[in-house]
Parts: structure tokens; sequence; C-alpha cells
């Protein structure tokens, strides 16, 4: 504090602020300032009303400073918080996405399959189906095949019985046709058989000399081998004689050979036209 | 009786003037005592509060106003601050034409120029502590029409009577407040720092006593 005890008048305050602001002219700052150099009142005055305005300068600009730096903690603290809340949603975000991706993939996985399974399932009503189908035509073909052999045992049957009866009851006016070896060597069949309702026929072969014990014998259409039979033992006139059923020749030629069982002597080929309307 | 007890400026100046220039070295020592604050104040204003600068044209006003006062006398001792205050000028007049000179010669001068003087640790203590008693100040402050007449006056340098018409002050009022807040600020740092007077004038004081020898 200055020593002087002259206390400033309004009006040197008046000065003193108007000096301070740069508002005194050259002239007037010069007195002011010759004053000053006599005056330590007058200096004291300039000083604290400097100091003060100073520290008012000072107060505002640490508050603004420290507002700033409060804002600016404010903004950090928000900013972390932010980034944090940033890095804790994208911590969450990416097992969560993780887990919706992989969530996605099952149900993916499970679509396909359930696709699968769909088509699982409608393959294998398809199959049931088919089974059915086929379980269906096989009854159908069962019930047709068991008709069929119901049918061709019934034929079968009734041929039997109609053999049985056949058997059982004797026969009238059954044809009785010789073949004798000479008469069939010409190129045409000499003897002709016309069959009718008659069930069966009876052959007497004549086997050609010499004569051997025992004949293998075998009835041909053509080719085909109707009928066999093996060691057959002629009778005392030389002659095989043999009962051959009506329906098993049709029309055409048919040949008996007779051939020796113990293969001594020869072949004896006996040649006859039939002419059967009931067996074609 | 020494210089110091009259109230009179004139007579004081020409009573030093005239012993100082009878030879009597204690009117020369008055002579700097009594003006050498004000001087200082006004040379670290005028540097721009290079105080390294202020006190070598202190010492060499004193040198200057000194010598001529033993050699010559002055026309008019009465008008011994003026003297002092013009000498002063011109003398940092010149200085600033030699700083103005050697910048082109070498660029450590340019540099110690530029350099901002005001800077350092007692500085900004002091600048926090002026802040801290206007803190103090202005919370003491009866109404919020008066803190918002120094923010305005001091922070927005608004006009005086602006601020009375925005407010419905007059400037009796006005000058009231400011000169209350100005007095409380002054108190409470004269309590805070043993009696000093606001800013670093004390350290001025101080430094002007020291260097007293040299002039």
């Amino acid at each position: 504090m200055s020593e002087s005890a002259s206390p400033l008048t309004p009006d040197d305050h008046e000065v003193i602020d108007r000096y301070l602001r740069g508002e005194l002219d050259s002239e007037s700052s010069e007195r002011f300032e010759v004053r000053l150099l006599a005056e330590p009142a007058l200096l004291d005055g300039l000083e604290t009303a400097e100091a003060f305005a100073r520290g008012i300068k000072t107060a505002a600009t640490q508050e603004m400073v420290a507002t700033a730096a409060a804002a600016a903690t404010i903004r950090r603290r928000r900013f972390a918080q932010l980034a944090g809340m940033v890095a804790l949603a994208v911590m969450l975000l990416i097992p969560s996405v993780v887990l919706v991706r992989d969530l996605q993939n099952v149900d993916r996985e499970l679509d396909v399959a359930r696709d699968q399974v769909a088509a699982a399932d409608q393959r294998a009503e398809e199959a049931e189906r088919r089974a059915d189908d086929a379980e269906a035509r096989r009854s159908t073909d069962a019930d047709r095949r068991d008709t069929e052999i119901d049918q061709q045992l019934a034929a079968l049957r009734s041929e039997n019985q109609r053999l049985e009866q056949q058997i059982a009851t004797p026969s009238v006016n059954v044809p009785v046709l010789t073949l004798a070896p000479e008469r069939s060597a010409a190129n045409q069949p000499s003897q002709r058989l016309t069959l009718g309702d008659s069930g069966s026929v009876v052959f007497l072969l004549e086997v050609a000399l010499p004569v051997a014990s025992r004949y293998g014998v075998v009835l041909r259409q053509d080719d085909t081998v109707l009928w066999r039979g093996e060691d057959l033992v002629p009778d005392s006139l030389d002659t095989l004689t043999i009962s051959v059923p009506s329906s098993l020749l049709r029309t055409g030629v048919h040949t008996f050979e007779a051939k020796p069982s113990d293969g001594s002597g020869s072949t004896t080929r006996l040649r006859f036209d039939v002419e059967n309307d009931l067996a074609d | 009786m020494t210089a110091t007890d009259h109230h009179d400026e004139a007579g004081i100046a020409t009573e030093l003037v005239d012993r100082a220039r009878a030879g009597d070295d204690q009117a020369a020592a008055e002579i700097f005592t009594r003006y050498q604050r004000g001087l200082l104040y006004l040379l670290r204003r005028w540097t721009g509060g290079d105080t390294e600068l202020a006190e070598d044209l202190l010492q060499d006003t004193f040198g200057v106003v000194l010598e001529r006062i033993r050699e010559d006398g002055l026309g008019d001792p009465s008008r011994l601050a003026g003297f002092l205050h013009a000498t002063a000028r011109n003398l940092l007049r010149n200085a600033r034409r030699k700083t103005l000179r050697r910048r082109t010669d070498a660029d450590t001068d340019t540099i110690d120029t530029a350099t901002d003087h005001r800077a350092g640790p007692l500085h900004s203590t002091l600048r926090t502590e002026e802040a801290q008693v206007v803190r103090q100040v202005i919370a003491e402050l009866g109404t919020e029409r008066d803190r918002q007449l120094l923010y305005r006056y001091y922070l927005a340098e608004e006009d005086k009577d602006a601020i009375c018409s925005d407010l419905a002050l007059d400037r009796v009022h006005f000058n009231r407040v400011l000169f209350r807040a100005r007095q409380r600020f002054k108190t409470l740092w004269q309590s805070k720092w043993d009696r000093s007077a606001p800013g670093d004038s004390s350290m001025s004081r101080e430094i002007g006593t020291r260097d007293l020898d040299h002039v």
C-alpha cells in the first residue's frame, strides 16, 4: 500500500479508468503520467485499478479454461463412455452376430434338414404308395395267378377226372394203326390217321429184322420229340404196341423211331400222317 | 527537513533540484526515491512489461537527469517530474531505434527482443493471486447488477454511459461500485501480501532502491 495519505477524488478514479482504457488523448495522458511520478496515491490507485481489471480478466480466462477443460473432460468422458458402449456393443454384437450367423446357419441347416426330411418323407410316401401299388399289383397278380392256377387246377382236375373216367370207362372204336417198315419206306407217309373224339390211338409197330430184345422208341413230329420210351419189349409178333393219347398228336407228319437198346440191329422208322382238328 | 515532507510538488521539486545542483548527494537520492517508482511503472508499461529494459532505462534516465542538474540545472526546476518523464520517453525512443537497427544485424538480438519478459513463476503466481482476490471481491458484491457492471466494464470493455443506461444507474453509483470493489480488492491484497500494493510495484521499489548506487 502506498504511504501516501491523500485520498483520490472521483475525478482521479475517472481519469485512471480512462487512462487504462486508452481513452485519454496524448496530452492528457502525458499530464496524467507526470502526475503519477509525483503522486504515489495516484499511482497506487492506478496499480490497484489495473490489477483489479487484470484480475477480472484472468479470473474470467481461468474460468473459461476451466469450463473448457471441464467440457473437454466431459466430452472425453462421454467419448470414453461412448467408446466403451461402442466397444461393449461391438463385444456383444460380434458374438451376437456370430451367434445369429450360427443360428442362421443352424436355421438353414434345419431348413435343409427339414427339406431333406420332407423329401425323405415324400420319397417314403412315394415308396409306400409304390409298395402299396406293387402290393396291390402283386395282390392282383396273385389273385389273377391264383385264379389262373385255380382255373388250371380246375382244368387239370377236369382233365384228370375225364382221364380217370376215360381209364375207368372202357373205350370203344379205338383207332389201331399198324406200321410196318416196308410200307413206310416211301417219301410220303402211306398211313393217314384222322382223329376224332377217340381219346387215344393204338399203334402196332412192327420192328425190322433181326428183332432185338428191347427197344428204345421215340415219337417225333418233325424235329420235336413228343414222347420217348425205353426198354420196350416186342411181343411175340415182333410188334411194339403203344397207346398214344390223341391229344398228343397234331396235324402233320409223325415218326416213330424204334432203336434196339443194346445198339445191335438196325433202327426202324415208321411214318404216318395225322389230321387232328381237335388237338390243333 | 527532507523533500518528502512537502506536499507541494513544485516546491519539493525545486528544492531537490537546487540541492542536487549544489552537490548534495542526499538530494540526488531523494530524487531517485521520490520518482523511481512511478517512472519504473511507466517504463514497464511503455516497454510492454520488459522489466530488464525498463530498469536499464530507469537508471539511464536518472543518470541523464542528475547529470543535467549538476551541470546546467533545469530551466524550470519545479517541473522535475515532467523532465524525468520526457527524458525517459526520449531514452526509450532511442532504445527502440537502436533495437530496430540491430534487428537486421544479429538474429540472437531479435530473439532476445521477442522474448516475453513478463513470463515467469512470480508473474504467474501474482496473476493467479490477483484472480483469486478478484473472485472473492465479486463474490462479496451485494447484487447481481454490480457483478454485471464489473464484467461489462472490464471484460466487455463497454462504454460507461451505455452500462449505466442499461442497468439504470447514474455515474455516481457506477463510480461508487467501481471504487468500493477496487478498495476491497486492495484491502484483501494488502492483507494477503503484507500490505504491498496490488501489482508488483513493491518488487519494483526494491529493485529501484537496490540500483540507486549505480546512478
